[in-house]
């Protein structure tokens, strides 16, 4: 029954939410998990370059300019992927005051800026040489950069508090706000005229990128969310380890 | 500048950004673990 597998996925999310509540459980897991990501963003980020240099055709129009986007495209993925989590996160923090989850948003910040910056210094880079120009505000472009805006907001306003608890909740709270932004990014080639091309992986009526060209973007997005996994574990141990220091001094 | 150093400077810029974060992320984490 439908009703009751749901049920039934609620008690196990639930279930895990608040196993890693507890910090010290976490701990000992992300010792586990920060190898494992590491040798994965390794191979998969070798492999991606290896088939984005070598592998990959050069385009027919844009010539070997196109192998930006190998690098482009992962990174916006992951700009847009790493907020929603962190929206996420937000929403569990203020509603069940999940201390993990409220870390997470913390430690998740600055990687999400790291790869927003990629996707739009990437962009500009590829936009000199295919459309003449390094910036133009089309939609696509100017969403993006509101989304690094976010991040950067985020950052400056959960450390403005002296109560830490305090900066904790207004981040959620601009965090879920920022949340509308996501839409847009994904929809402004579709809603507005852009110079920016519309979507051509994840789209529904499948992918219209050519088959040669989807491994490189397949592997590279795989090891930047490694690469993501990896950091963000090891800053959460950080700001645990941090918090542990705290009390007992 | 030719295509292959727009090329050279997205990656080299990308991969230059991804270092400083891990090695940001482990020097923290290294002082906030030392005794």
């Amino acid at each position: 029954m439908a009703g009751g597998h749901s049920v039934e996925g609620a008690v196990i999310v639930m279930k895990f939410i608040t196993a890693f509540a507890n910090p010290a459980r976490f701990a000992k897991l992300a010792g586990y998990l920060v190898p494992v990501c590491a040798a994965v963003a390794a191979v998969f980020t070798a492999l991606g370059l290896y088939y984005a240099f070598y592998q990959s055709p050069p385009d027919y129009q844009q010539g070997d300019t196109v192998r930006i986007m190998y690098v482009h495209v992962p990174a916006a993925w992951m700009a847009m992927f790493i907020y929603v989590t962190m929206a996420a996160a937000a929403l569990t923090g203020l509603v069940w005051k999940h201390v993990l989850a409220e870390l997470y948003a913390r430690a998740a910040a600055p990687v999400g800026a790291a790869f927003t910056l990629i996707c739009l210094v990437t962009g500009s880079l590829w936009g000199k040489p295919m459309w003449g120009t390094w910036w133009v505000w089309d939609a696509r472009l100017t969403s993006v950069l509101v989304l690094f805006f976010l991040y950067a907001g985020y950052i400056a306003l959960v450390d403005a508090f002296d109560d830490e608890q305090r900066g904790t909740d207004a981040g959620g709270y601009l965090l879920l706000l920022g949340v509308i932004n996501i839409p847009v990014i994904k929809y402004s080639v579709e809603w507005w005229n852009t110079l920016h091309q519309p979507a051509g992986v994840i789209r529904m009526a499948g992918s219209s990128v050519d088959d040669s060209m989807l491994p490189p973007l397949i592997f590279m997005a795989v090891g930047f969310k490694a690469f993501f996994g990896l950091v963000v574990l090891l800053r959460l141990k950080t700001e645990i380890a941090r918090r542990r220091k705290r009390v007992l001094s | 500048m030719t295509h292959a150093g727009y090329v050279l400077a997205a990656y080299g810029f990308a991969f230059v950004v991804l270092a400083l974060v891990l090695a940001h992320s482990i020097h923290a984490y290294r002082r906030a673990v030392r005794k």
